[in-house]
């Protein structure tokens, strides 16, 4: 069982880091697919074919599609997702750290006993 | 074990909030787009996207590279394309005169190689391969496909500026679509054998309308028997929309659909004002959608289950978005002043046609050569239309 969690949630799953590195993974990979020129096969969305394989221009605009959407929809999810995450944990470690401070009681009403 | 579950539903719910926060507000990052996309005079998207198409028509291999991948699909786009193009720069040219000697050179090649298409290849080569499956109802063959947006490309240059060789033309088209309709019980021509549609037979009639305002001709009393007809034998009952295509008898042959209704809607306004507008409604109620600030269209309505074809381009299944339905939906929401429609589709334009400039010139990836003509027809649509509603001359 602990051996299968492990496998479906290693150290550092849905943290911070976790939601960032995919975030920029899906945004390099979608700058790959652009620099290699996949756009023009999205016109597969229109019904007509680019070059010559109808097969294969519908393999590359499907994988651009999926990229892009993933890049322009999943990626700044996740990457606020992580901003979020990141921003609670300094909240909570502010808090820690100050928490002392501001729950302790005051040195002065300790003080101020007779 | 506790402290994974915690981290599981810590980042769940960031991701939720993350979501909240990025899906509403994607839509400012379009919002300069769906601005540019139709303005007063001719919009900067629309002068992009005219650059292109004349780039086209002035390079030869450029134009043959790009028809013969329109023709590999359907050759209907290719006449398509030259169609909504020689449309657009009628209006261009009325939007811009000093722009207009170029637009009517570029319409008079783009006229004249149709016409020699047409008449040294015939008119199958401008149909899809099943126009040849059986015999058109009324002989000879003809198909009112290419008699009226012919008809409305010779009318829209003629209204730009006056041409003493296409007067004729028109006329001569205008007498054979009247005459072939007449013959109909439906007072509707064959696009296809034994396939009348609505979308042509609605083309030819603001044709007919434009000859009107050009030639002095009086087409009024066929487009109100039309529409009287359409009212009462075309209609889908469940929607109150227009069926696209029907047999001879007007047995339907499909549920209405917006890839056809949108510009059904528009050439109505020359016809019907009226019904138009309640077209335009009822299609709106049917077929648009807005979600996060992106709009489109649907083919069908909400009753009839998708189906996605060569008309419709692909369906996204889920939303429904229809990509033919929705490239069409501008024309339907400029015509008729539909701002928030227009820029909410304007936003989806360029979010999801994947808008691609070079050199001053602008092509959707996702659409093809007929579909951004379609787009940039929506992007200046207006003045031809004034101008038919003038006097006649």
């Amino acid at each position: 069982m602990k051996r299968l969690l492990h496998i479906l949630a290693p150290a550092g799953f849905f943290s911070a880091r976790y939601f960032a590195t995919r975030a920029a993974g899906l945004c390099v990979l979608f700058a790959l697919a652009h620099l290699c020129g996949l756009r023009e096969y999205t016109t597969l969305l229109s019904g007509t074919v680019e070059g010559a394989d109808m097969r294969t221009s519908m393999i590359l605009g499907s994988i651009y599609l999926l990229l892009y959407f993933a890049a322009v929809l999943v990626a700044p999810v996740l990457a606020l997702a992580a901003g979020i995450l990141r921003l609670c944990q300094i909240l909570r470690g502010a808090s820690r750290t100050s928490t002392p401070a501001i729950l302790a009681p005051p040195p002065l009403a300790a003080s101020s006993r007779p | 074990m506790k402290a994974l579950l915690l981290r599981v539903c810590s980042g769940g719910a960031a991701l939720v909030v993350a979501a909240l926060i990025w899906l509403p507000c994607l839509h400012f990052f379009y919002r300069s787009a769906a601005v540019n996309f139709r303005t007063a005079g001719v919009s900067p998207e629309a002068k992009a996207l005219t650059a292109r198409h004349l780039h086209l028509w002035a390079d030869a291999d450029a134009r043959t590279e790009e028809l013969v991948r329109l023709r590999r699909s359907d050759a209907e786009w290719d006449f398509m394309g030259r169609s909504f193009f020689v449309w657009s720069l009628a209006n261009i040219g009325l939007r811009d005169p000093a722009s207009a000697p170029e637009c009517l050179k570029v319409m008079d090649q783009i006229i004249g190689q149709t016409l020699k298409l047409e008449r040294e290849q015939g008119l199958y080569f401008f149909l899809m391969p099943y126009a040849k499956a059986r015999p058109f109802n009324l002989e000879p063959p003809r198909s009112l496909f290419l008699d009226s947006e012919i008809a409305l490309m010779l009318a829209s240059r003629r209204l730009l500026q006056e041409s003493p060789e296409y007067g004729p033309l028109l006329r001569d088209r205008v007498d054979l679509m009247v005459s072939r309709m007449e013959q109909s019980p439906l007072l509707s021509a064959e696009s296809y054998p034994d396939e009348y549609w609505v979308f042509d037979n609605v083309a030819a009639l603001a044709a007919m309308r434009l000859a009107d305002r050009l030639d002095g001709t009086d087409h009024s009393a066929l487009c109100r028997r039309w529409v009287a007809v359409a009212r009462e034998k075309l209609i889908d009952k469940e929607t109150g929309l227009l069926v696209p295509r029907f047999a001879r008898d007007g047995t339907p042959l499909d549920s209405p659909r917006s890839s056809s209704l949108w510009f059904i809607a528009h050439c109505l306004q020359l016809i019907d004002p009226g019904f138009a507008r309640e077209q335009y409604d009822k299609a709106k109620k049917e077929f648009a959608r807005e979600l996060c600030g992106f709009g489109y269209a649907t083919e069908y309505p909400r009753s009839v289950p998708d189906q996605s074809d060569i008309d419709s381009g692909a369906v996204i299944p889920g939303l429904r978005v229809s990509a033919g339905g929705s490239g069409l939906a501008l024309l339907g929401a400029a015509s008729f002043g539909d701002e928030d429609y227009l820029r909410a589709l304007a936003r989806t334009l360029h979010f999801a046609a994947f808008p691609s400039y070079r050199k001053g010139a602008l092509k959707y990836c996702a659409s093809n050569q007929a579909g951004d003509a379609a787009i940039l027809y929506a992007a200046v649509v207006g003045p031809v239309w004034e101008k038919a509603r003038e006097a006649p001359k």
